[in-house]
């Protein structure tokens, strides 16, 4: 045996500090700060379904990603392999790849490509726009899932005047009757980019109408001005209308918002004004909603209206340390709103709030709380509020 | 004993040296490089605290606290990774060319022993994923020692402090020990495969000299096409038809393929075509 | 019994063996002479399945070479299969480990017989001795039959004499023996059977004794008379 003593050691070594390893990693859950949502004041089972999306660092890591909800965290480094690997789409699209495996098999594009009802899964993306194949072969991948006889229709259609763009980005999509509307972005090889409807007829597989809504036009500086398009807190759900905003040239102003009716092809501009002051951060159907640093603005864009003010939610300012210079996150379920404010850094606290949008009334408040304090030099950020699985 | 193990024990025995000298080489630069860095930081704190007056606190605001990593991202740290790398890539070919080249033809003796030829191949190729093995052991074994180095080093206000956990999962080192023991199965048999491919080809070298080098080219680019085809297809049919699960499966599948191949060849040319 | 059949081999396009058959029995010495670049080593290297050939078949005792003839059949080439760094005691633990006809008792024996010292490593030592381990080594074990390339080729001539001197020892009786050489002198008493080789064939195959009594001529006659036609 003693001869042997290389391969002993070896396979000794290996197995005993690769097995501590890999055991040790299963069990060690309490590497990274446990948080939670705890309730400050209200009711709260409204926020029994919320699920935080974020990403934890430490120091200059590249951070795990993590769910927070009531409960608790979940951060992917616990998570197994093959969990892991599922959880690479968005949630939405997660959701849907189960539900609708065979439809939505070979299925790219982001949230944006999808539109659906209750009755409808529309999806809609532009292809062969990889750099390797030449731009001329971009086409849109259309195809409408009826999920009542579970019927697919699809087809393909080149883009129209495709030579003359670079790329071309889906934006949104819409279907009403049998008109499935995608709103895309096209950026023209002189250098500006464009907001362009087309309007297809699923039936006949053809593009019965495309319109150019914006385009980036250059000011008196001489300067292209952006176009930014507000997402729809929903952005798979049914919209009336498309918003974007006319930005300055250095993107920090917004000279105008543009509503566009889907239903009536109008479209008009709404000037920024004291009431349309701050950042808008969201629409659903004809509300638009604003930050405008201590309230959240809710405008009617067919009243021009603004049809609440809500005061965002106290926040522990006792440490002195009350800066709001990241915007809040806002997602909009029916007439709840749900916001989530307050710096990922480590000394002000993140809050979440879940305010009816009726009456602008403060359902509940609560705070992103971990067990043991966080490494100063950690910080959660959170990116996507999510409500149910 | 079976005569596999002894085999196996018997080539870990011929590199033993140089392995060890390998380790020595990566415990050493490491720790040197978890000095030499934590010094660096520390003179720059001093220089401004002491000189410039400003209060650590800001300096650390201004510069960001170290942390193990600006050391794990640092060439001392990649340098002598890389050096192992290099040194057991280099030695998947040197493991059979030592054998025929020189005076001392010892292929003679390994093609004469009273076994499979077939554990010749898989000896050596165990040898070489033990030697991996071995030397991401040791990695692990010495990064929590780094660690301590590092936090007597710099004193805890400019330091960010990390478990080898965050660490190795935070970096680039996570390829090498990635975080779930599945994946760590899935990277080694990858590595495995690709070992036995060279391997394949190697012998295809060996057994047919000039043709040989271009059927053993050929039979590593077959391999490559064959494990990547799923990935390849994506690319030029610009559509990406597999769920990630399945993908995964479908890769499983064309690895185990793919080496079983590689070991049939292997044992083909070598009992039927290789000469001394 | 070694039965050679009709092999063929080539290298590129030289034709090295163009249809050799020969038999080789257990107790005899036969001996495979040529002048170099004949393909005399490529014949043994074929016989322990060490080159593929390009036609024809080779028997051991009726069966083509597997595993288990290792332990039956053993090669010594002219040059030393061991790792050079390895002690000559390590050596012999490596046969050993690996051979289960390795006879520890008659590589001592051999080990006095040559006298070489068991904690020398292999790279230290001089030609003639290197000559001697490599002979050791395939010589203790308890196997049929003994290929031997070259064995008394460039070293010198005590060595030679004291090579010679284990032909004619219980250490090889009833062994077969198939040795090649260019140079027949050191072994023409020794050799039972010779097999004339050249340009890739056998030119004559006799059995020496008989050539002898028979016909009054010694190996070397035979040979002259063959390769001067």
């Amino acid at each position: 045996m003693k001869r042997y003593w290389r391969l002993i050691v070896i396979v000794t070594v290996v197995i005993l500090t690769i097995g501590a390893f890999y055991i040790k990693s299963s069990l060690a859950a309490g590497n990274y700060p446990e948080f939670k949502i705890e309730k400050i004041s209200g009711n709260e089972r409204l926020i029994n379904s919320v699920i935080l999306n974020g990403n934890y660092t430490a120091g200059n890591s590249m951070g795990e990603s993590v769910k927070v909800t009531p409960d608790g965290s979940e951060y992917n480094s616990n998570q197994s392999f093959i969990e892991r690997i599922q959880g690479l789409y968005n949630n939405k699209i997660y959701r849907l790849q189960q539900e609708y495996r065979g439809f939505m098999r070979g299925k790219t594009g982001s949230i944006t490509s999808y539109f659906e009802e209750e009755e409808t899964l529309a999806y809609a993306e532009v292809i062969n726009q990889s750099v390797r194949i030449s731009n001329n072969d971009m086409e849109f991948d259309i195809a409408v899932l009826n999920k009542e006889n579970d019927e697919t229709i699809s087809f393909t259609v080149p883009v129209p005047n495709r030579a003359m763009y670079t790329q071309v980005y889906v934006e949104d999509v819409q279907m009403t009757d049998d008109t499935l509307k995608v709103v895309t972005r096209n950026f023209s090889k002189d250098g500006g980019n464009a907001i362009y409807l087309y309007s297809f007829d699923i039936m006949k597989q053809e593009i019965n109408e495309d319109e150019r809504v914006a385009i980036t036009g250059e000011n008196e500086n001489n300067a292209m001005n952006h176009l930014g398009m507000i997402s729809a807190s929903d952005q798979t759900a049914a919209q009336k209308y498309i918003i974007f905003s006319k930005d300055s040239p250095d993107g920090q102003d917004v000279q105008g918002y543009i509503v566009y009716n889907l239903e009536t092809g109008e479209q008009r501009t709404l000037e920024p004004s004291q009431d349309l002051s701050g950042d808008a951060l969201a629409y659903d159907n004809e509300y638009l909603y604003f930050s405008t640093g201590n309230q959240i603005v809710q405008y009617n864009i067919e009243t021009d209206e603004i049809t609440a003010e809500i005061d965002l939610p106290s926040q522990d300012t006792s440490n002195g340390d009350m800066q709001r210079n990241t915007l809040p996150m806002l997602h909009v379920d029916s007439d709840k709103m749900y916001l989530l404010t307050g710096n990922p850094g480590k000394k002000t606290s993140q809050n979440i709030a879940v305010i009816d949008t009726t009456t602008g009334e403060t359902l509940y408040n609560g705070q992103l709380t971990s067990k043991k304090p966080i490494d100063q030099n950690g910080a959660l950020h959170i990116f996507d509020i999510q409500i149910g699985s | 004993m079976n005569r596999f193990t002894k085999l196996v024990n018997f080539e870990l025995s011929r590199f033993m040296k140089i392995y060890l000298m390998l380790i020595a080489l990566t415990i050493i630069v490491q720790v040197a490089g978890v000095i030499v860095k934590s010094n660096e930081y520390m003179a720059r704190a001093d220089k401004a605290i002491s000189e410039s007056m400003i209060p650590v606190a800001q300096f650390v605001e201004q510069n960001g606290a170290i942390t193990f990593l600006d050391f794990a991202r640092s060439l001392w740290f990649m340098a002598s990774i890389g050096i192992c790398a290099a040194a057991l890539i280099f030695y998947v070919f040197l493991i059979w060319y030592r054998d025929w080249v020189g005076k001392n033809t010892f292929i003679y003796r390994l093609l004469m022993l009273p076994t499979n030829r077939l554990n010749i191949y898989l000896a050596k190729a165990i040898s070489i994923v033990l030697m991996v093995l071995g030397l991401v052991s040791v990695q692990l074994i010495i990064l929590p020692l780094e660690n301590s180095v590092f936090k007597w080093m710099v004193p805890v206000d400019l330091r960010s402090d990390m478990t080898v956990g965050q660490i190795i999962n935070g970096d680039y080192l996570s390829m090498l020990i990635p975080r779930t023991f599945t994946e760590f199965i899935l990277h080694y048999g990858a590595g495995f495969m690709a070992v036995s491919v060279l391997f394949t080809a190697i012998l295809f070298e060996r057994s047919f000299k000039w043709k040989g080098i271009i059927a053993g080219v050929g039979y590593v680019i077959i391999s490559v096409i064959i494990f990547a085809l799923p990935i390849l297809s994506t690319i030029f049919l610009n559509k990406n038809y597999l769920y990630p699960l399945e993908l995964v499966g479908l890769e499983v599948v064309l690895g185990v393929i793919v080496t079983a191949m590689s070991i049939w060849l292997g044992n083909f040319l070598l009992t039927k075509k290789v000469t001394v | 019994m070694i039965e050679v059949n009709d092999i063929k081999k080539k290298f590129g396009r030289k034709h090295v063996l163009k249809g050799v058959s020969f038999t080789a029995e257990k107790g005899e010495i036969t001996c495979i002479i040529g002048i170099n670049g004949v393909g005399k080593t490529t014949i043994l290297n074929a016989i322990m399945n060490l080159t593929p050939l390009n036609r024809g078949q080779i028997l051991i005792n009726g069966e083509t070479i597997h595993k288990h003839s290792y332990e039956k059949i053993t090669f010594i080439p002219d040059a030393i299969i061991m790792q050079p760094s390895m002690t000559i005691a390590e050596s012999m633990q490596f046969m050993a480990d690996f051979y289960d006809s390795w006879n520890q008792e008659r590589a001592a024996e051999l080990l006095d017989f040559f006298k070489l010292q068991e904690s020398e490593k292999i790279n230290h030592l001089s030609k003639g001795n290197r000559a001697k381990v490599n002979l050791l080594l395939g010589l203790a074990l308890n196997v049929d039959y003994l290929l031997m390339d070259e064995p008394f080729s460039g070293i010198d001539i005590f060595s030679r004499e004291q090579i010679a001197e284990v032909f004619t020892s219980h250490l090889v009786e009833d062994r077969g023996v198939v040795i090649t050489t260019h140079e027949i002198n050191d072994i023409e008493h020794l050799i039972d059977k010779a097999v004339l080789l050249d340009d890739g064939k056998v030119l004559k195959q006799f059995n020496s004794e008989e050539v002898r009594e028979e016909e009054g001529k010694s190996v070397v006659d035979v040979m002259r008379e063959v390769y001067q036609q």
